[in-house]
C-alpha cells in the first residue's frame, strides 16, 4: 500500500470511523495509559545524566524511540531540566569540586555554574561537587523559578527506530538527504517543511528530568490522533530508557518503558491537550498508582541461602498537568497507603512541584539516611520484606493533578560502580475518570 | 460545483469504507488486552530461573479487598540433556510442579525460587524473610531450573474464577548481586460475564478470547481471559553492537573477539577467525518467549511458529523465524538460521533496531520479557554484566483478526483461540 499524506488518509479515515461508530458497526474500545502499548504521548519520567560523578556514579541515559506504524508520523518532544541547584555555590563545569565566581576561575574551557545539588546529598554530608553546597546554602529546585525546557522535533520513517544517548542528543538522523545511506523509497527524516530532524543533548550536566514526545501530524507539526488502525489510531510511539552508570570495569544498568497515553481519537490539534476528563484527547492518567515494593534494607536471602543481599526502592514522579508554554511549575499531592505481609496498613503524604525523585524512606522522614530506620517503608519498621504500596493523587479544584511514576531498586552488589547495582519497573496503574490533566505545549 | 460536493464526499466515504471493511473487528488497544501495569486473573512469569549463578525473586500481591487464592504452575523448561544447549534433538523438558496461594485482602508475598517458602508459625512472627501471614507451602524449585510461572486466580474450591486481583514482580539476582526486574504479564478476565463461551469445553478450559468483541462492555459477552495478543514490538539494540554509553563514562572498553573461533584481544575483525567481530563492550540482548496455549491437564506444551521482521534504523527490512516449542530462551544471535542473522551489528549496521513478531497464521499468540546485557572489556575479556529486563510492547490480539507476514509485510489471517486447560480439581 502506498504511503498516502498524513492529512488526507487521517481524514478520510477519522470520516468513515466517525460514521460507522454511529452505526454500530466498529466498536473502538476504550484504551488506557500503558507502557507496553503504543501511544501518542510517551513521557520518559527518569533521564540522568552525571559525566563526572556528582550526584553519583558516571552516569548517562540511552533513550529509544520507535514509530511502530506504517506511516510517517512526526513527534515533538520537550525536555524537562528537573536538576536542583545551590542557592550559594558554584562550581566549575570541568572540575567538579572547585567553587568558582566566574569562568577565569576554572580551568581552560569550564564556566563557572550554579552547583548541582540533592537534598539528600546535603543531608549525608556532602560537599560541593559531591551533590551538596557551601555552607548555608539552601539546594533550590527543582523548576524553580520557572520549568526549564526545551523542545526539539523529528520526523520517523515508517516502523523507524532510533536510539541517542541523553548527554549528546541526536543531530544527525539516519534517514537525511546527506546520508548516503538512504532509506527505502526515498523516504527522508527531513520535515515536510524542509526543517532537519535533531534531538539535542541535555541542557547541563549534571541532568536530571524527564522527557515528553507528543505525536504530531508530519503536515504541520500540530498534535494528533495516532495513523495505525492496528492499534485503533492511539498512538504511533514506543520507547524505552536506560540508565547505565560505570566506572572503570564495574558497570549498572537499569531500564523502563515509556509510558504511553492514547489517543482517544479526538484531537483538535491546538496546544492544549486534554488528558482524560469530560472531553478527553488522550485517555486519562491513572487515578492510583500501585507498587509492590521490598522495603527499605529488607535483606534477601537468595541462591539456596548462599547470598544475601539489601535493597532500597526509589520512586520518581513527574506532573501528567504540564505547561509548557509558560512554564509553570505544577505539582501534585499524593496520598501513600502502605502493606505489609501481615496486611496491616499505614499511610503517609508527600507533595512536590514539577518532578519528584524520592526514596522510599525519605517519604516520611527527613532527606537522607537520618530518620530512615523508623519509616513506614523500612524494613525495621514494618518486619517483612514485601510490601505493596497504593499511590493516590488527590485532585485540584480543575485538575486531576495526577502523576505517572517509575520505580527503581538498588541492591548491595560487589559489581556495580557504587557498590549497588539496580533495577527499574513501570509502576500499576488503576484507571479512573475524573476532570482530567491539562498539557498546555508553546505554539509551533 | 454544489452537485460536485455531495457526490465528492460519497466517493470519499465510500472509498474509505471500502478500505475499511477488511479492518472492521481488528483489534484495537482496549483494557482488554494483556498488561504488564493491571491487575489480571491470570499472570505468567515468562522468565524464571535458578541455575546456581541466577535466582529469581518472586513478589504476587492480591490488589483487591477480599480474600484471593491462586493456583500457580512451574513449568521448567530446562533442556533434556543440561550439558548440551536446547535444540530440536535436545528440546525443553516441560515439567510442570503447582501449588496453592491464599493472600488476604492487599497482602503481598514473596519468595525465592531456589527456596521456596515454607509454612512456619515462629519464624512467620518473627522479622525477617518469612515475616508475614503464610501464603501456603510453595515448593523450591530445582537447581538448573529454567521456565515460567503461570498463576490463576481461583476460587475456595480451587475452580477458576476472574477476580483480576493478581499482580506480579520477577527480580532475577546474580550470585554478584546484579538485578533485573520486570512486571508479570497479566490476562485481564471478564468479571462480568454472564453468557457461556461457545469457545470452552468446560470450567477447566480457560479460553484466551476477550476482546472488545466478546467483552460485557461492547461485545457479545462471550470472552473469558485476555486474548493473546497479535504482534509483539520489540525494540532492541543490535546485537554485540558496542555500548555507546559506558565507554564514554570512563569505563574500560578496549577491543576483544565478541564472535568468530578466536578468544582474547584483537584489533580487527579478522584478528578473530571465520565470522569474527572484534569490538568493545558490546551489548547482548536475551529473548524469552512462552506460548499462550498450554494443557496443564494432559501435559501438552504448546508450540507456536514465530516471523521475525527486523528492521533497522535505515528502515531496511530483514526477517527470520523460529520455533517455540514449550519456551524459547535465546540471545538474539541464536535465533533463526546460523550465518547474516538480521539481529547483529555486523548485519544491519546501526545501533538501534525494531523488530515485529508475529506467530504463523493457524498459531496461537506468545508472550515474554527482554532483557539486555553490558559489560565493560578489558585484559581481552568481558567483565561481570549488568542485566536490564524490559516488557515488550503488544498490538492486536489474535482472536479478533490475526495477521501474519507475507513477504514481509503484514496482511490479515483468520483469528486464533488460545486455551489454557488446568487440571480438574
Amino acid at each position: 500500500m502506498s504511503t498516502m499524506t498524513g492529512n488526507l488518509r487521517r481524514m478520510v479515515l477519522l470520516g468513515v470511523v466517525g460514521a460507522l461508530v454511529a452505526a454500530g458497526a466498529v466498536k473502538l474500545a476504550r484504551a488506557d495509559v500503558a507502557s507496553d502499548k503504543p501511544g501518542a504521548i510517551l513521557i520518559y519520567p527518569k533521564i540522568i545524566v552525571d559525566s563526572n560523578g556528582v550526584l553519583g556514579p558516571p552516569t548517562d541515559t540511552e533513550l529509544q524511540l520507535t514509530n511502530t506504524s506504517n506511516s510517517v508520523v512526526a513527534a515533538q518532544c520537550f525536555l524537562v531540566d528537573s536538576t536542583s541547584h545551590c542557592s550559594n555555590t558554584k562550581t566549575c563545569t570541568n572540575a567538579a569540586t572547585t567553587t568558582c565566581s566566574s569562568n577565569s576561575d576554572c580551568p581552560a574551557d569550564g564556566s563557572c555554574v550554579a552547583t548541582a545539588c540533592t537534598l539528600e546529598a546535603i543531608a549525608n554530608g556532602a560537599g560541593p561537587g559531591e551533590g551538596g553546597c557551601l555552607t548555608g546554602g539552601i539546594c533550590v529546585g527543582p523548576c524553580s523559578p520557572k520549568v526549564a525546557e526545551v523542545d526539539f522535533r523529528m520526523t520517523l520513517t515508517k516502523r523507524q527506530p532510533i536510539s541517542w544517548k541523553a548527554s549528546e542528543g541526536l543531530l544527525n538522523f539516519p534517514c537525511t538527504s546527506q546520508n548516503p545511506g538512504g532509506c527505502p523509497s526515498g523516504q527522508s527524516n527531513t520535515g515536510s517543511d524542509g526543517s532537519p530532524s535533531a534531538i539535542r543533548g541535555v541542557q547541563e550536566d549534571p541532568f536530571i528530568g524527564e522527557l515528553k514526545c507528543i505525536e504530531v501530524s508530519p503536515g504541520d507539526f500540530t498534535p494528533t490522533s495516532g495513523q495505525d488502525p492496528a492499534n485503533g489510531f492511539a498512538g504511533d510511539l514506543k520507547g524505552e530508557a536506560t540508565i547505565v552508570s560505570a566506572a572503570g570495569t564495574r558497570v549498572d544498568a537499569r531500564k523502563y518503558n515509556a509510558v504511553g497515553l492514547q489517543s482517544t481519537g479526538a484531537n483538535n490539534g491546538d496546544d492544549t491537550l486534554l488528558v482524560g476528563g469530560p472531553t478527553p484527547e488522550y485517555n486519562g492518567c491513572p487515578k492510583v498508582l500501585i507498587v509492590d515494593n521490598m522495603f527499605d534494607n529488607a535483606t534477601v536471602e537468595t541462591h539456596g541461602g548462599n547470598s544475601v543481599g539489601s535493597v532500597t526502592t526509589n520512586l520518581t514522579f513527574v506532573p501528567c498537568s504540564e505547561d509548557l508554554a509558560t512554564q509553570s511549575a505544577t505539582g501534585a499531592t499524593l496520598q501513600f497507603l502502605v502493606f505489609n505481609e501481615f496486611e496491616q496498613r499505614f499511610s503517609t503524604s508527600i507533595g512536590f512541584a514539577c518532578f519528584k525523585e524520592v526514596q522510599l524512606s525519605d517519604i516520611d522522614s527527613r532527606p537522607g539516611l537520618f530518620g530512615n530506620n523508623v519509616s513506614i517503608f523500612n524494613y525495621a519498621v514494618q518486619g517483612t520484606l514485601a510490601g505493596q504500596t497504593r499511590i493516590r493523587p488527590v485532585p485540584g479544584a480543575n485538575t486531576d493533578n495526577r502523576v505517572v511514576a517509575v520505580s527503581e531498586e538498588f541492591w548491595s552488589c560487589s559489581t556495580g560502580p557504587d557498590g549497588t547495582c539496580s533495577a527499574a519497573t513501570n509502576v500499576n496503574l488503576v484507571p479512573g475518570t475524573g476532570n482530567g490533566d491539562v498539557i498546555t505545549i508553546a505554539p509551533e | 460545483m454544489r452537485m460536485l460536493r455531495p457526490i465528492r464526499i460519497l466517493w470519499t466515504l465510500g472509498l474509505a469504507a471500502v478500505g475499511l471493511l477488511p479492518l472492521v473487528g481488528v483489534a484495537s488497544a482496549s483494557v482488554d488486552d494483556v498488561s504488564i501495569e493491571r491487575s489480571g486473573s491470570i499472570i505468567v512469569f515468562p522468565k524464571v530461573i535458578w541455575d546456581g549463578t541466577r535466582d529469581t525473586i518472586i513478589r504476587i500481591t492480591n490488589t483487591s479487598n477480599s480474600m484471593l487464592h491462586a493456583h500457580c504452575f512451574y513449568v521448567n523448561a530446562a533442556p533434556l540433556n543440561p550439558l548440551f544447549p536446547p535444540g530440536p534433538t535436545n528440546p525443553p523438558q516441560w515439567n510442570e510442579t503447582d501449588f496453592d496461594v491464599w493472600l488476604t485482602r492487599q497482602q503481598p508475598t514473596h519468595w525465592v525460587a531456589s527456596l521456596g517458602r515454607f509454612p512456619n508459625a515462629i519464624s512467620e512472627m518473627t522479622a525477617g524473610d518469612n515475616a508475614g501471614f503464610s501464603p501456603g507451602l510453595i515448593p523450591p524449585v530445582q537447581e538448573g531450573f529454567i521456565g515460567e510461572l503461570k498463576c490463576i486466580q481461583v476460587d475456595a474450591s480451587d475452580m477458576p474464577l476472574r477476580g483480576n486481583a493478581l499482580k506480579g514482580e520477577a527480580t532475577l539476582r546474580s550470585l554478584s548481586g546484579d538485578v533485573s526486574e520486570y512486571n508479570a504479564v497479566a490476562f485481564q478476565g471478564n468479571t462480568d460475564m454472564t453468557a457461556s463461551d461457545p469457545r470452552s469445553s468446560g470450567p477447566t478450559d480457560l479460553v484466551l478470547d476477550l476482546t472488545p468483541s466478546t467483552d460485557s462492555i461492547s461485545g457479545d459477552d462471550t470472552g473469558q481471559y485476555s486474548a493473546c495478543p497479535d504482534t509483539l514490538l520489540f525494540d532492541h539494540l543490535t546485537q554485540d553492537a558496542s555500548d555507546p554509553v559506558i565507554g564514554q563514562l570512563g569505563a574500560d572498553c578496549s577491543s576483544i573477539c565478541i564472535a568468530g573461533t578466536r578468544e582474547g584481544p584483537c584489533e580487527s575483525d579478522s584478528d578473530c577467525g571465520p565470522g569474527g567481530v572484534c569490538g568493545g563492550c558490546p551489548i547482548s540482548t536475551e529473548l524469552t518467549l512462552v506460548p499462550c496455549s498450554e494443557n496443564f491437564e494432559n501435559q501438552l506444551p504448546g508450540s507456536v511458529t514465530i516471523q521475525f521482521v527486523v528492521r533497522n534504523e535505515f528502515e531496511q527490512k530483514l526477517s527470520t523465524s523460529t520455533t517455540v516449542s514449550c519456551f524459547l530462551n535465546l540471545p538474539l544471535d541464536a535465533i533463526g538460521a546460523p550465518g547474516n542473522n538480521p539481529f547483529t551489528f555486523a548485519v544491519q549496521g546501526t545501533l538501534s533496531a525494531y523488530t515485529r513478531i508475529t506467530p504463523a497464521p493457524d498459531n496461537g499468540g506468545v508472550i515474554g520479557v527482554a532483557e539486555e546485557f553490558r559489560s565493560a572489556t578489558f585484559e581481552g575479556t568481558r567483565g561481570p554484566s549488568a542485566a536490564a529486563a524490559y516488557a515488550l510492547h503488544t498490538e492486536g490480539n489474535r482472536f479478533d483478526a490475526a495477521t501474519t507476514v507475507l513477504n514481509g509485510n503484514n496482511v490479515p489471517a483468520a483469528g486464533v483461540t488460545d486455551h489454557i486447560i488446568v487440571p480438574q480439581p
